[in-house]
């Protein structure tokens, strides 16, 4: 047998063990949870506002159960500072100002980053266990949600979750957690939006990137002529582990040239780890989208 | 279900990006279409770029000229108002406010009435980019818009049960705010006719239910859920201000796929909030199939059972 054919055999081998693990987890009730990692600000007149719904009711409503949010917050440089945990009613929702979070975790930041871990109700795990999935080692909670940002004249913007972070696993023993978290938060490649702006009475452009991944990860963050991808202005950063940098796209950079183009990030810090774009057309409203 | 190995296509529904433009409510639409298959690998094509626009009953208005070719790769932004311009209604009228659907066909199948197509080359085409629908006010400077895809939808060859689920905390609503659901129903050809009615309740942040009710959205239409009004109608703003002010849309089409954005405007400004939901394997991978049937008739008997499938007035 070939050392090909042999290290086939072993991750075959190691495959279906782990399937094996994971299928006997799953259907001892301890399904594998992940949070997602989502970015806050409270400065530069701007708001943010958490919005989740208790989602095990949409799709379990007839157990009419409350569900535990577990909110962590982190500093800009991925330092967890808090923990705080509010219930969510069955079909109920949660709308939190990241001023009160930050009160609640005993937290002073302008802006910083947080994750949540929606804990389910016990018969949701039941219905889990139970139920003759095809693959159930493939199982996966995962708690999306959206923030608001806003200024004082209730000018809205917001978005989902991008991307999890690799960080904590609920849900199974700590060394299971461990294991897939190894697999999960590989880097991304080299990454230019799919949406092309026009520079031409561009007044404000903000780029935010997190580092969702639990390693340090150097990117480079700029913007990219949307024809020649020539850099038009670039930022290289070194992040630390759930750590986020938000840069200000010099505004003589924006006005000097008018033409189409695209955000970039060389490499993204993790899979899907896109980054937030803030814009400010003339004297209008902030507006802003993922990548 | 089993997905055939090819399917026959109108070549226009290959590779699509629809949406609505939002001309009487003040602003027009840009679209950024991104070929996202690029230089040698697998399925990459060159594609040449039309748009078709519907009414709001639904009916066809007709197809615009070809007015890009978009290589591997490629990407460009394409101002939906300069092409509305050059298309005339059938009374010769200006195309307002339309479907919108940007035909990217590829071009080794140009101007073939069909094409077989394999389900792994549409979702290469599909799952490479999303598109991003900007929206700019006429008046002023907002500029805002919202990343998506929008592949084969409402095609029983594709899918064999056809539903949306909808779980929006993102409701909004004050003196200056409102949120406003667009709802798009859109499919892969012109026979298309289904009309999707969607079932929703909004619910405070307790779980109260404030309003219950339902949207008919005919086929290749697009319709907007203003949830201030519907708040109003049914007497439950005093309540959900009190509350608040802050919600939840939860819905439910049995009998087809609708597109939801929900978009957040301030009426002084202008300015929207747009973002789209979040399908169900967002929350629990596993979801679909016989999981998928029994919850959304779970659904439909906890939330729903009350509320009927049909729009009254």
């Amino acid at each position: 047998m070939s050392s090909t054919a042999v290290r086939d055999r072993v991750r075959t081998l190691a495959s279906s063990t782990n399937q094996r693990l994971m299928t006997r987890l799953v259907q001892s009730r301890r399904v594998p949870r992940v949070a997602f990692q989502h970015y806050f600000i409270e400065t530069a007149g701007l708001h943010s506002r958490v919005m989740l719904q208790n989602f095990y009711s949409t799709f379990w409503p007839h157990l009419g159960a409350q569900a535990t949010a577990r909110i962590d917050v982190f500093t800009p440089d991925g330092r967890r500072v808090g923990r705080y945990e509010e219930r969510l009613a069955p079909f109920g929702s949660l709308f939190l100002e990241a001023k009160d979070l930050l009160t609640r975790v005993g937290a002073e930041l302008d802006e910083g980053s947080l994750t949540i871990d929606l804990e389910p109700p016990p018969g949701v795990l039941d219905e889990l266990a139970s139920f003759p999935l095809a693959e159930p080692w493939t199982l996966r909670i995962s708690t999306p949600f959206w923030m608001a940002y806003y200024d004082g004249d209730e000018n809205y913007m917001y978005v989902h979750s991008i991307d999890r972070q690799v960080g904590e696993f609920y849900g199974v023993p700590a060394p299971v957690g461990w294991f897939l978290s190894r697999r999960f938060g590989v880097p991304g490649g080299s990454w230019r939006a799919g949406r092309l702006l026009d520079t031409g009475g561009l007044k404000e452009l903000q780029i935010v990137a997190i580092n969702h991944g639990a390693v340090q990860r150097t990117s480079t963050v700029g913007l990219f002529d949307a024809v020649t991808d020539d850099p038009v202005w670039t930022a290289k950063h070194t992040f630390a582990p759930h750590a986020l940098q938000r840069f200000a796209v010099p505004p003589e950079t924006l006005s000097e040239r008018s033409l189409q183009v695209r955000v970039g990030v060389d490499p993204l810090a993790t899979i899907n780890g896109k980054p937030y774009v803030l814009m400010r057309y003339g004297d209008g409203p902030l507006s802003l989208h993922h990548g | 279900m089993v997905v055939p190995s090819t399917l026959v296509f109108d070549p226009r529904f290959v590779r699509t990006c629809t949406f609505a433009t939002l001309h009487t409510p003040g602003y027009g639409s840009r679209v950024t279409l991104f070929n996202g298959v690029r230089p040698g690998e697998t399925f990459a094509t060159p594609f040449t770029v039309s748009m078709s626009a519907f009414d709001r009953d639904g009916a066809y208005l007709g197809e615009s000229e070809p007015f890009l070719h978009l290589d591997p790769g490629a990407a460009a932004k394409v101002d939906v108002d300069e092409i509305l311009q050059g298309m005339t209604s059938g009374s010769g009228e200006p195309l307002r406010d339309v479907l919108g659907i940007v035909h990217l066909v590829p071009d080794r199948w140009l101007g073939a009435r069909t094409c077989e197509v394999t389900p792994p080359e549409l979702m290469a085409h599909m799952l490479t980019t999303d598109d991003f629908v900007e929206y700019y006010s006429y008046r002023g400077d907002v500029v805002t818009g919202v990343a998506y895809q929008t592949g084969p939808m409402n095609d029983a060859r594709l899918s064999s049960t056809r539903t949306t689920t909808i779980q929006a905390p993102k409701i909004i609503v004050s003196d200056r705010v409102d949120t406003i659901f667009l709802l798009m129903n859109t499919s892969t050809s012109l026979d298309y006719d289904n009309e999707v009615v969607l079932r929703f309740r909004i619910l405070a942040p307790t779980g109260e239910s404030l309003v219950a009710s339902s949207i008919s959205v005919p086929a290749f239409t697009f319709r907007l859920l203003s949830t201030r009004r519907v708040l109003e109608e049914a007497g439950a703003l005093g309540r959900f201000r009190e509350l608040g002010g802050c919600g939840t849309l939860f819905g439910l089409a049995a009998n087809g796929t609708v597109v939801p954005l929900s978009m957040t405007r301030n009426d002084a400004s202008g300015a929207i909030a747009v973002d789209h939901t979040l399908p169900p394997t967002y929350y629990v991978s596993t979801w679909g199939g016989d999981m998928r049937k029994q919850g959304n008739a779970r659904l439909a008997e906890a939330l729903f059972a009350d509320v009927p499938e049909q729009v009254a007035g």
